[in-house]
């Protein structure tokens, strides 16, 4: 068995410092906003959250073309786990998106464009989920999960824009009609922060990830092996 | 100013209990994996 990197390892270190000290800054240094009060603070890791998971998307569409280009398998474990994190991170933003909602729009769920748009792009990447298992040749599946994760990755834009191109009650923070980032510096300095945290989880997690599937893909090598001997 | 202190922390609590869930997901599938990996060499040998 391999032992762990040593640049993993300062990873995992600094996702737990920088995520702790986002922690920290936003729950006793940032200030309570007027309207929404507590549920406000939020926002600093629900947006993350959303960053992270169309990251994760953008990383599979991305491997997922290069796997098309190069046919090595290592590219489509990439694309795969890119789905997967990306899953995670969208459903955790969307929940707390919920949970910030009930206060402030008095709904936990409405078919808003940004809501809707989301959902759909979490529908179609637990589909995703659902191509790979039910595919048996690891080529193929390489082939159609690429290309799916390429076609899917339209939701991604399509969602970040939703609130820029439809009438829509979600707030627009980033690119709004009141500035780039429409927040008081010290909520800015936190927001950063959250972003900076988030990002350096998510590689780090798709590290992890990623060595799990090459264990997974020798697991299969050898077991396939050992029965085509026997 | 509005009381939405239990939102805040339902929705902290929601975010890092998701984030540590992966990664206990991760840890346990590596876990299962190895015992395979170890058992699947020692056949070998």
């Amino acid at each position: 068995m391999r032992k762990q990197p040593l640049r993993l390892t300062l990873l995992d270190a600094a996702s737990v410092m920088l995520l702790a000290a986002a922690l920290v800054i936003v729950f006793f240094f940032t200030p309570l906003e007027e309207t929404m009060g507590a549920v406000q603070k939020v926002f600093y890791m629900h947006i993350s959250a959303a960053w992270v998971g169309m990251l994760g998307f953008l990383a599979a569409a991305v491997f997922g073309g290069i796997y098309l280009k190069k046919r090595e398998p290592r590219w489509d474990l990439m694309s795969e786990t890119g789905v997967e994190i990306g899953l995670v991170f969208t459903l955790v933003g969307i929940v707390s998106g919920s949970i910030w909602a009930k206060p402030v729009w008095n709904t936990w769920w409405t078919w808003d464009p940004r809501l809707t748009t989301s959902a759909v792009m979490v529908l179609i990447y637990l589909a995703y989920q659902m191509l790979r298992r039910g595919l048996d040749d690891p080529g193929r599946r390489a082939r159609y999960s690429a290309v799916y994760a390429l076609a899917g990755f339209v939701t991604v834009p399509l969602t970040f824009f939703s609130i820029r191109l439809f009438r829509t009650i979600h707030p627009v923070v980033v690119g709004g009609s009141s500035g780039m980032f429409a927040m008081d510096k010290p909520m800015l300095a936190a927001f950063f922060l959250c972003l900076a945290a988030f990002t350096v989880l998510f590689v780090d997690l798709f590290w992890h990830r990623y060595m799990l599937g090459r264990q997974i893909d020798t697991l299969e090598t050898l077991e396939a092996g050992s029965n085509g001997g026997s | 100013m509005p009381d939405t202190w239990t939102y805040f922390y339902a929705g902290y609590a929601v975010i890092m209990l998701s984030i540590l869930g992966y990664v206990v997901s991760l840890f346990v599938r590596w876990r299962k994996v190895k015992t395979r990996l170890d058992a699947a060499r020692k056949h070998l040998k």
